[in-house]
C-alpha cells in the first residue's frame, strides 16, 4: 500500500476561459445547489422556504443520509397481515415489498436552491427534509439504533391486498412495519395541506417506526404471535396488544405535534380529523376502561385514538409546562425501560404515563400536568406523585 | 458547373407552425409526462440541402397538485438549429426527403407555485442542445414535416412535432 499523498488537490490556473464558463455557468443554474425549496414552516402556516439539503446527497433519486425515496413499489399487505415473528426486523421485507424504481425529479437551480418544477418533486423534497429534521428530533432525545438508520419512503406505492384488510389505498401515510418503511398515498379526496409536506404526517408515521424499534424491541410480531396461540385463554394479552395500539397512536400524535409545531396538525391535512385529534384538547382517562376493552372500541369498531388521545393530551400538557423537548426525552426513555412488559404484552392502563412522569424525575409540574387529563385513575400515580 | 452555380444561387425562405408533444421522464412513476407544445419558425435553405431554422417554441406543462398546494409550469425555448435536409425522392412537383439538424436552444422556464394563495413564481434560463431529424415532404409553395427531437444534456426532453410551412 503506498502512503497517501499529502497533496490530494492540485490548485488549478485560473485563465480566462474557465472564468467565463464558472460565470456562465452560474448564471445559467448548473451549479450544484447547497439548498432546496420545500413547503415548511409550522403545519397550519405552510409557507415555501429554502432549507439545507440535511445530507440529501442525490436530488434527482432523492436519496440521502436519512431516507430513499422510491416509487412505483408493489407491496403486498395482505401477506404482511398475518401475525407471524418472522416479519419482524423486515427480514421478509424483500418478499413484501416488490418491484420498486427511483423518483426522476424536475427541478433547477436558482441562486443556489434546487427549485422543484413540479408537485411531486416539491413534496419528495419536503418530505425528505422533514424525515431528516424528525430523525434529528430523535437522535437528539435520546433514540438510538435502528429507529435512526436512513428509512425507505415508498411515494404513491402500489398496495395490493388494501381493500381485503381495510386499508386505504389513498389518502393516507402509513409506517409499513414489515418492510420498515414509510408509504405516503396519492391525495384523491384530500385537497389540503398534503401529506407528504405535513411534518408532523411524516414525524407521525417515524414515530411508530421509533416505538416498534423501542417499545416492541423489533419483536411486535412476535408478540402478536403469542396472541394467536394464548389469546382466548390469556385475554389480557388482547388487552395489552390493544393498548399498546393506542399509545403508539397516541405518542405518534404527540410528537408529530412537537415536530409540526402545531398541536392540530393532522387535521392541516385531514379536515374531519381535527376535533379527535389535536393534541391540545383537553381529554380524561376514563377509570371505567380499566380492565375492559371499552377504551379501545367506538360503535363497534376498533379506535386507537379513543385512549391514544388522552395519553397525546396528556403528554402534549406536560410538554407546555415543562418542554417538549424534556417530554419526548422521557418518552423514549421510557419506551426502552418498559420494552420487555411490552414485549410480554403485560402493559397496562397507565404503565407508560407513570414511567414517563418517574423520567420527569416527577416533578410538581410533571405529576400537574398528567393529574389534568388522568384524575380518575390518579391512585395509579401515587408512587410517584404521591 | 452551370447547374451548381444556379443551385448555389438559389436561397429559399420559409415560415411555419409546428404543434405536437414534449416528453418527460415522469417524476414519480415508471412512463413519461407529456405537455402539448407549439412555435413558430422561420428557414433558410441553401444550395438545396443545407437549411438553418429559428424556432419560438412554448411548451405548457399545466398544474398538478392539490388545492392548497400546486405547481404550474411553461417554458418559451428560443432554438437555433442547422443541418442537411437531404431529398431522397423527387416526383413532379414534389421532394420528399429527411432532416438531419442540431443546434443550441435557450429555455425561459416559468415555475409557479401556489401555496395557500400565495404563489411564487420564478423564471429561469437554461441551455440545451437539441438534434432533431424527421421526414418531409416540399410542394411548390408548401412544406411538410414531421419531427422527432431531443434536448440534452440537463433536464432531457424528447417531442414529436408536425410542421407546416409556406416557402418563399
Amino acid at each position: 500500500m503506498h502512503p497517501p499523498s499529502p497533496v490530494t488537490h492540485r490548485m488549478r490556473r485560473i485563465t480566462p476561459a474557465r472564468a467565463a464558463c464558472a460565470a456562465a455557468l452560474a448564471v445559467l443554474g448548473c451549479t450544484e445547489p447547497d439548498r432546496v425549496r420545500i413547503v415548511g414552516g409550522s403545519a397550519d402556516d405552510p409557507v415555501l422556504m429554502d432549507v439545507s439539503r440535511g445530507g440529501l446527497h442525490d436530488l434527482d433519486r432523492v436519496a440521502g443520509d436519512h431516507a430513499v425515496f422510491l416509487v412505483d413499489t408493489e407491496v403486498d399487505l395482505l401477506a404482511a397481515s398475518t401475525w407471524d415473528g418472522a416479519l419482524d426486523r423486515a427480514q421478509a421485507a424483500d418478499v413484501l415489498v416488490g418491484e420498486h424504481h427511483h423518483p426522476r425529479t424536475h427541478w433547477q437551480t436558482v441562486d443556489g436552491v434546487a427549485v422543484p418544477q413540479d408537485f411531486d418533486t416539491l413534496a419528495l423534497f419536503t418530505a425528505y427534509a422533514h424525515t431528516a429534521r424528525t430523525l434529528g428530533f430523535f437522535e437528539d432525545v435520546g433514540a438510538r439504533g435502528r429507529a435512526l438508520r436512513p428509512v425507505q419512503v415508498h411515494y404513491l406505492p402500489d398496495l395490493q391486498g388494501s381493500g381485503d384488510i381495510g386499508l386505504s389505498s389513498t389518502d393516507n401515510a402509513y409506517y409499513f412495519l414489515p418492510g420498515d418503511a414509510v408509504i405516503l398515498l396519492p391525495p384523491e379526496r384530500l385537497q389540503h395541506l398534503p401529506l407528504p409536506m405535513n411534518a408532523g404526517v411524516v414525524a407521525h408515521e417515524l414515530a411508530h417506526r421509533l416505538t416498534y424499534w423501542t417499545l416492541w424491541d423489533a419483536q411486535r410480531y412476535a408478540a402478536l404471535d403469542r396472541i394467536a396461540e394464548r389469546g382466548w385463554q390469556e385475554p389480557w394479552l388482547v388487552e395489552s396488544a390493544y393498548l399498546i395500539a393506542a399509545l403508539d397512536e397516541g405518542m405518534a400524535d404527540y410528537l408529530g405535534a412537537v415536530i409540526a409545531g402545531d398541536p392540530a396538525f393532522v387535521g392541516r391535512s385531514i379536515p374531519w380529523a381535527i376535533e379527535h385529534r389535536d393534541v391540545s384538547v383537553d381529554r380524561t382517562y376514563r377509570a371505567e376502561w380499566l380492565g375492559t376493552l371499552d377504551g379501545f372500541f367506538s360503535g363497534g369498531l376498533h379506535d386507537p385514538y379513543k385512549v391514544g388521545a388522552v395519553v397525546a393530551s396528556a403528554l402534549w400538557s406536560a410538554g407546555e409546562a415543562i418542554g417538549h423537548a424534556h417530554v419526548a426525552e422521557a418518552l423514549v426513555a421510557a419506551q426502552r425501560a418498559l420494552a420487555p412488559d411490552a414485549v410480554a404484552l403485560r402493559l397496562l392502563h397507565t404503565d407508560l404515563e407513570v414511567e414517563v412522569v418517574r423520567q420527569l424525575g416527577a416533578s410538581p409540574a410533571a405529576c400537574a400536568a398528567f393529574h389534568r387529563t388522568h384524575e380518575e385513575v390518579w391512585d395509579h400515580f401515587q408512587e410517584v406523585c404521591p | 458547373m452551370i447547374m451548381l452555380l444556379a443551385a448555389s444561387a438559389a436561397m429559399a425562405l420559409e415560415f411555419g407552425v409546428s404543434g405536437g408533444v414534449a416528453v418527460a421522464p415522469a417524476t414519480a412513476e415508471v412512463g413519461s409526462q407529456q405537455a402539448p407544445s407549439g412555435s413558430i419558425y422561420g428557414a433558410m435553405g441553401f444550395l438545396g440541402i443545407v437549411r438553418g431554422e429559428a424556432h419560438v417554441q412554448y411548451t405548457a406543462m399545466g398544474t398538478n397538485g392539490v388545492d392548497a398546494v400546486n405547481v404550474s409550469g411553461r417554458a418559451v425555448d428560443l432554438r437555433a438549429l442547422g443541418g442537411v435536409a437531404l431529398p431522397v425522392i423527387n416526383i413532379p412537383g414534389a421532394t420528399i426527403g429527411a432532416d438531419f439538424l442540431v443546434g443550441p436552444d435557450l429555455r425561459l422556464t416559468h415555475t409557479s407555485t401556489e401555496v395557500l394563495s400565495v404563489t411564487d413564481n420564478q423564471l429561469r434560463p437554461s441551455v440545451h442542445m437539441t438534434a432533431a431529424v424527421g421526414p418531409y415532404i416540399t410542394l411548390p409553395l408548401l412544406r411538410f414535416g414531421l419531427r422527432g427531437w431531443v434536448d440534452v444534456p440537463d433536464q432531457t426532453r424528447l417531442g414529436l412535432t408536425a410542421m407546416a410551412g409556406v416557402r418563399f
